[in-house]
């Protein structure tokens, strides 16, 4: 059935007021014993922001953080990517960022075990690791002089990513925390990625045997998935897209909370914009009640 | 055809505004699913500017740079002449808003390229100041750094006066036009660009006006970020 | 870009009846629609899918001479030889924002093939519109109607999308009323400014339904990924009486007879829901308009 709705003002969606807004061009401070972070800059020994965004202050250092920005990682930072091209030894990866990221294949874990060194052979068959177009989780390694990053897979964490589909986030939103792989009761398993790429997937059990025998690394099918498992990795993407439609910072709590919530809906209902609102609204009062 | 008057003896223009008077201004920002963007009335020309970026630079280069498309619709303008797709002017207008914000834009980034592109929906007069302007609201919107922000605004000079923010009906008439792009911090002009001819003795005037009304509309714009 | 893992994904759920979004096979999105969103046009309407397409169509009206075309095009010859008829000329552009999951050669391929099929549906008696009526002196004048696309964000099924905007458009542009005088057989013609008239047979206007296939099922209202795990696409026509009115095969690869009627069928099912859903929406639009309601538009 078709559903048309009147067209909605922008500003029904609420944003609560934030003190702290600087604006660029605004002096932040003339106090020189500050030194300056990211969204700054120094004229005439003041301070000034260069973005839109709050003012953070850890200790001396003052920066601006914006409500938008492309993804700006730091090492060990956890990011989900998407191979754009093969290159000389190396993958470039689609994260989503200023540049693409760079996958040396050192940095990669090689079947056969944790030992072998890489050989000839190896290279040919880059393609049979990761072809374009293949989804993989990853860390961040080291930064190159030029701003681009250098990514690294070399824990059983990480990994080409199969058995589920993806959701684009802005990077923003995505709330850094202790652990991004998350398990959910429901039998689906969430990586978040911190450049706004999510992996949303049937669970995985890794038992400790099969962390010592890598033959599975790469395996480019997916297992069975039975209609119950894809209603729930539907169910938490849309979820998710509701998250970000309403700018809702996304991590494991709130998405928890708003699927039990959901449970009494069918998931294709959860597309609508304000049955999205009202599961959100429900979820943030029952955060803040946790308190 | 008569001369249409266009400041009557009460001091009324056309539309209805007074002669130092700016027209009404609409902003708002993120409106469409790309880094940044923004949707910007000033009186009845509107215009949506869309920012991509910072990204993958398919060439080698070391700085940013920003690369600018002007689009006008063909419903947009109050003729029903063929779009040109390569129309000079359009191109010039790319140039003018690329050379702008690349001086404003700190350089930080290498090997990534920014796309700016306008669409211009309805245009009414200001037409290269409203993008100028978008383009700045939608840059900020990307959270791409800048040093400040860049407004613009255009003037006239029309029976004994200096006037603000001309519509269509002014600018094809043959009253002089100055469009004016400055940074509000400093008042340092950015761009300036006139038509028509002006009398020496009257510039300051035109161009002091043009300043104040650069300042008004960055009062505007920066409110509307705020939100 | 998409990886096998993905398109396995979604094609065995397509197959069990599920996608990635939890919708069926042939359920679509939520769309808002508004008309009459600018001023300076004759008719204008904008769509937009929830999660991502967005299309603008606005339509300018102007006076025109029958004999203007200078084309070697063979329809456009056929058309330029009927002497009593008005013309409609579209164009479709598409925002870089489609960058994003086509590049620069499909974009410019899709619009001028979109282009193409508007052209081609518009003019003519499965149009819908009364051309006749749009000629003011017959073998000389005549009103063009200039409908002019824009593709301001792509989130897949922008051809759906842009017939349903033009749709919308058609029912909200306001024609002129024209005196026409004869004197001693030479025509002449006055364009009277106060009063104006909708466009006749406008109810009779198509939309298009778009069905992506998908292994040996298909979709509609496809997202950005579903159309990359597609290797070929039907777009049919089919207007309120549910009748064809055109029909086009897309993308590169091969279907089965058997599977094509079935893709037919079930978008002409849709196209009548569409329709229906449709016309009551814009019937509300016309109230909203007469009661100086004013639209939303990019607010």
């Amino acid at each position: 059935m078709l559903i048309l709705k009147p067209a909605s003002h922008a500003d029904d969606m609420e944003v609560d007021r934030k003190e702290e807004i600087v604006t660029p061009g605004q002096v932040i401070t003339k106090d020189l014993a500050f030194m300056r972070g990211h969204g700054t800059f120094t004229l005439n020994e003041q301070l000034v922001a260069s973005v839109a965004g709050k003012i953070e202050r850890v200790n001396k250092l003052v920066s601006v953080k914006p409500l938008k920005t492309r993804f700006n990682g730091e090492i060990g930072d956890v990011v989900v990517g998407r191979i754009a091209e093969l290159g000389n030894k190396r993958w470039r990866v689609d994260i989503q960022g200023r540049q693409e990221a760079t996958l040396l294949l050192s940095s990669i874990n090689l079947p056969g075990g944790v030992q072998r060194r890489k050989n000839e052979a190896d290279e040919m068959e880059m393609r049979s690791f990761f072809a374009e177009g293949d989804m993989l989780s990853a860390e961040v390694q080291a930064f190159f002089g030029d701003g681009g990053c250098s990514l690294h897979t070399r824990s059983f964490k990480y990994g080409k990513l199969r058995n589920g589909c993806l959701v684009v986030a802005p990077s923003a939103l995505i709330k850094r925390s202790k652990s991004h792989f998350i398990s959910l009761s429901c039998g689906v398993d969430v990586v978040l990625g911190l450049n706004g790429y999510i992996w949303v997937q049937k669970h995985v059990f890794i038992s400790p045997e099969m962390q010592n025998q890598p033959e599975g690394l790469y395996i480019n099918e997916n297992d069975e998935i039975s209609m119950e498992e894809r209603e729930a990795i539907s169910r938490v993407c849309n979820i998710i897209t509701a998250l970000v439609n309403h700018k809702q910072m996304i991590y494991e709590t709130i998405i928890v909370f708003m699927y039990e919530n959901s449970l009494e809906y069918q998931p294709v209902e959860l597309l609508s914009a304000d049955l999205q609102k009202s599961l959100i609204d429900s979820a943030i009062s029952q955060l803040e009640a946790a308190e | 055809m008569s001369r249409l008057e266009l400041i009557t003896p009460e001091g009324l223009r056309v539309d209805g505004r007074r002669p130092k008077e700016t027209r009404r201004i609409y902003s708002r920002t993120d409106l469409l699913a790309a880094d940044g963007s923004s949707y910007i009335e000033m009186g009845n020309t509107k215009l949506i500017t869309t920012v991509y970026g910072p990204k993958e630079s398919k060439n080698n280069n070391s700085n940013s740079i920003i690369n600018v498309e002007f689009h006008l619709a063909s419903f947009a303008s109050g003729s029903t002449a063929k779009k040109l797709r390569n129309d000079k002017k359009l191109m010039e207008n790319s140039i003018a808003i690329r050379d702008i914000f690349e001086s404003v834009l700190i350089k930080s980034f290498g090997r990534s390229e920014i796309d700016v592109f306008i669409q211009v929906l309805q245009s009414d007069g200001g037409v290269l100041a409203a993008a100028i302007n978008g383009t700045c609201l939608a840059l900020i919107d990307a959270g791409i750094p800048i040093t400040d922000y860049v407004t613009a605004c255009t003037a006239g000079y029309c029976n004994e006066q200096a006037i603000l923010d001309l519509n269509y009906i002014e600018e094809s008439s043959e009253v002089p036009c100055l469009t004016v792009a400055l940074t509000p911090k400093n008042e340092k002009i950015l761009l300036m660009n006139m038509e028509h001819r002006l009398h020496l003795d009257n510039f300051d005037s035109v161009l002091s006006l043009a300043k104040t009304g650069c300042q008004t509309i960055y009062e505007s714009l920066d409110e509307c970020i705020r939100k | 870009m998409i990886s096998k893992v993905e398109k396995d994904y979604i094609s065995k759920g397509i197959a069990a009846g599920i996608r990635n979004d939890g919708r069926g096979p042939n359920e679509s999105r939520q769309l808002e629609l508004e008309t009459g969103i600018i001023n300076q046009a004759s008719g204008s309407c904008r769509v937009s899918v929830r999660g991502g397409t967005e299309v603008l169509v606005g339509i300018k009206v102007s006076v025109g001479d029958i004999q203007e075309l200078d084309t070697r095009d063979e329809e456009e010859e056929a058309m330029k030889n009927r002497a009593d008829v008005g013309r409609i000329v579209c164009s479709v552009e598409c925002s870089p924002s489609a960058k994003i999951v086509l590049d620069k050669r499909q974009i410019e391929e899709m619009c001028i093939l979109y282009t193409q099929i508007l052209n081609r549906t518009l003019n003519g008696p499965q149009g819908g519109l009364d051309l006749y009526k749009l000629c003011i002196i017959p073998g000389s004048v005549c009103w063009i109607l200039n409908i002019d696309v824009l593709i301001l964000n792509y989130g897949g099924s922008v051809f759906d999308a842009i017939f349903m905007a033009v749709r919308g458009a058609i029912h909200n542009t306001r024609l002129a009323k024209v005196k026409v005088e004869s004197t001693d057989g030479a025509f002449d013609f006055e364009v009277e400014d106060d009063e104006t008239e909708v466009l006749e047979g406008r109810e009779n206007v198509p939309v298009a339904v778009t069905a992506f296939q998908i292994d040996k099922n298909h979709v509609i209202d496809a997202m950005p990924l579903e159309e990359q795990c597609s290797d070929s696409s039907v777009s049919v026509m089919v207007n309120k009486h549910g009748k064809l009115c055109g029909v086009q095969k897309g993308l590169k690869g091969s279907l089965e007879t058997s599977l094509l009627i079935n893709m037919i069928q079930h978008c002409q099912n849709k196209g009548q829901e569409v329709i229906s859903a449709m016309d009551s929406f814009l019937a509300q639009e016309e109230r909203r308009i007469i009661d100086l309601v004013e639209p939303v538009g990019f607010r």
